[in-house]
């Protein structure tokens, strides 16, 4: 990120390809049909590995950017434009409090739990700006998206810490190790 | 590259004693969500669009109902939709509901069909 004004390669290649790889399967997700019935909308979300990997590889402002792209992109590409009204916030309020929870509680707390927390909030924001735009509560969808939510989250989780655990140094640059 | 992360995050477990901890106290928390929300005996259907038109039918009335956007029906104790015009279907792929907990919705076009139960007081709802 720090490289003297001059554009770092191998962190743009980082961030493309973590987005890249959001996209991917983002789209191939949204081929599939819903595995719980009843929660509507609720998906394993696969392509939120690519923000916490941008987080804990390239750092926090990395991170929001691939929120930001994945958001608007992966909006295009599943055809819901309307659900940037649900993803935008969720989003970013799911990676704050990630971003926190990795700033005070890491190592207590690992990857995975981290992802669990930053699913379920996900969930949760989402649930809200639901009952927000359609003015009915949807309360009552509340404990199946926490539930759906902590899954997720627990794929998720685990499959980014062990893709930086199994990830070699050289990967990312071999400068410092 | 934050080498320092990545080098913590590596030498991290994969689950830890105070994750437990947190997992136990979701867990409660959800269950005792589930109770408070999943108590009600089933009755009623709500067609809501928007949160302004809202249609109360029992969920024995046996009819259907043309929306602008999608077709409710009520038969048997049991609620689906069917024609919607939007891109996703989530709706219609969630299929036929019959108890308290469970919720047809249409985001594109902000249709809510709740079943609920006979007293509205015990409802925990927000956004109304």
């Amino acid at each position: 990120m720090k490289s003297n004004g001059i554009i770092d390669t191998r962190r743009l290649t980082v961030l493309s390809l973590t987005v890249a790889v959001a996209l991917v399967a983002t789209f191939i997700e949204s081929r599939i049909p819903p595995l719980i019935s009843v929660a509507p909308g609720a998906k394993m979300g696969l392509g939120n590995i690519a923000p916490l990997i941008a987080l804990i590889v390239l750092g926090v402002g990395d991170a929001y950017i691939v929120t930001a792209v994945k958001c608007l992109l992966g909006a295009f590409i599943t055809g819901g434009v309307s659900g940037l009204m649900y993803s935008v916030p969720s989003g970013f309020i799911a990676l704050t409090i990630e971003v926190l929870l990795f700033a005070v509680v890491f190592d207590k707390l690992s990857v995975t739990m981290i992802s669990i927390i930053g699913a379920v909030v996900f969930n949760l924001v989402q649930l809200l700006v639901a009952s927000l735009i359609t003015g009915v509560g949807l309360m009552t969808l509340l404990p199946l998206l926490v539930v759906a939510g902590a899954i997720a989250g627990a794929v998720t989780g685990l499959l980014t810490y062990h893709i930086v655990k199994k990830l070699p140094y050289s990967v990312f640059g071999s400068s410092r190790r | 590259m934050n080498f320092e992360r990545i080098k913590r995050v590596k030498s991290s477990k994969a689950f830890t004693v105070p994750d437990a901890i947190v997992s136990v106290i979701m867990v409660i928390a959800v269950i005792a969500c589930a109770l408070f929300v999943y108590r009600l005996p089933s009755a009623d259907v709500i067609i809501s669009v928007r949160g302004e038109k809202d249609i109360r039918l029992s969920l024995d009335s046996e009819t259907d109902i043309e929306l602008k956007h999608l077709t409710v029906h009520i038969h048997g104790g049991q609620v689906w939709v069917t024609d919607a015009d939007c891109a996703d279907k989530t709706c219609e792929n969630i299929g036929k509901i019959s108890g308290t907990w469970q919720r047809i919705v249409c985001l594109p076009n902000g249709v809510v069909i709740s079943v609920t139960g006979d007293d509205d007081s015990l409802q925990w709802e927000i956004g109304r």
